[in-house]
């Protein structure tokens, strides 16, 4: 499905409430937010604590989303990403102010321009097999230099350059 | 110089991701906000974890159904101040903060954020100098006001400069307005030259009591 079919399911659950529609964004973006939870850590029911506060989310924010601006994947990425940092400080206890201020550092991204798809594919092609793992390691599972370098068996200060060198070759 | 992009993009990819302590996207933030050009580079990085969240590997839940997430949880309306600067929602106003002094010319004052790292606001008055030193971790500095000099070159405000233990430093704060900014220390500064026993012996009983709390 592509994101012009998905952003016509989001205005349908937006605006007729439509349940279908949902089970179907259900369907495709649950198991992806369950695996994307797990992957940086959380227990299994966490993660569906999680998964049922994103799709609420969702179902309530749809009227918000301009389907013709956004992207589908992007918006519920942020969302998915943005619970999981209330979870985390929430089991910190935080003060007052800090809930605050995460209200304010995250917000859902509703909108991407069609240059950014291009340039993210443009990435995407320029980076090897080994480089995109060494990225999903550091950013997305959030592991430290430390733990990828005793997990792929390379030194420490290896892993730092080649995180940086990866990064400018992504900007180049 | 290209290094000093690579860090900058390490923290702009950390906050994009999720993944930067509170303190870091703090600072992210900030420098986002101070330089709306790097704002492409954010949403980039944020599409490209996009593109790694579809591609990941998928777990079905277990309980949850679809019919569970309809209205079932009450959801909070953020009042997202987007235009605001970062700072700015945590303090209100840089004129009213009750300064600490460290020494002379120099003063600070912490961010109560539980983590780690910690954030502070840093006030050099006009020509005030820190003395030579290094840093154990990565030191992080984004001027607010003003501007300061040192061995690498002059940082105005929105500046970003990060260092790592391989740079050795002598910060001196603009001779007209001093300068403000926000700063993240990883780790302990380590100083040089003649009354650095001294200095070195303060950071050290420092840490100790932060430990300590």
């Amino acid at each position: 499905m592509n994101n012009i079919e998905f952003g016509k399911l989001i205005f349908k659950i937006g605006n007729f409430k439509d349940r279908l529609a949902f089970n179907t964004i259900f369907e495709f973006f649950a198991p992806r937010i369950m695996g994307y939870l797990i992957g940086s850590g959380s227990q299994k029911e966490i993660a569906e604590e999680i998964t049922q506060e994103v799709m609420t989310t969702v179902w309530q924010k749809a009227y918000q989303f301009d389907y013709k601006k956004g992207n589908v994947n992007t918006w519920i990425f942020t969302i998915a990403r943005n619970k999981r940092i209330d979870r985390i400080r929430k089991n910190e206890n935080p003060n007052y102010n800090e809930l605050d201020l995460i209200n304010v550092l995250y917000s859902e991204n509703d909108i991407t321009n069609n240059d950014l798809t291009e340039r993210i594919s443009e990435m995407q092609s320029k980076l090897s097999k080994n480089e995109k793992k060494l990225i999903k390691m550091s950013f997305f599972e959030g592991k430290t230099h430390n733990i990828i370098s005793r997990d792929l068996e390379i030194p420490l200060g290896t892993v730092k350059s080649r995180i940086r060198n990866i990064l400018i070759k992504m900007k180049n | 110089m290209t290094n000093k992009t690579s860090l900058k993009n390490e923290l702009i990819f950390q906050y994009a991701a999720g993944t930067a302590s509170l303190s870091k996207s703090l600072m992210a933030a900030t420098y986002l906000f101070l330089n709306s050009r790097e704002s492409s580079t954010y949403s980039q990085f944020e599409g490209y974890c996009a593109e790694e969240f579809k591609n990941v590997t998928q777990i079905k839940p277990i309980n949850l159904k679809p019919s569970d997430c309809l209205d079932a949880l009450e959801e909070k309306n953020y009042n997202q101040k987007k235009t605001q600067n970062p700072i700015n929602n945590f303090i209100d106003n840089l004129k009213e903060i009750k300064w600490k002094k460290v020494f002379n010319g120099f003063y600070e004052h912490s961010f109560d954020l539980s983590n780690k790292e910690r954030a502070k606001l840093i006030k050099m008055q006009p020509g005030a100098k820190v003395p030579l030193h290094t840093h154990n971790g990565k030191e992080f500095i984004l001027v607010l006001e003003g501007s300061f000099s040192d061995e690498y070159g002059t940082y105005s405000r929105g500046d970003l400069q990060i260092n790592d233990s391989r740079i050795k430093h002598t910060p001196v704060s603009c001779p007209e307005k001093g300068c403000i900014c926000l700063t993240i220390t990883e780790n302990d500064l380590v100083f040089f030259g003649p009354f650095a026993p001294l200095l070195n012996i303060f950071t050290l009983f420092t840490s100790f009591f932060k430990s300590k709390k």
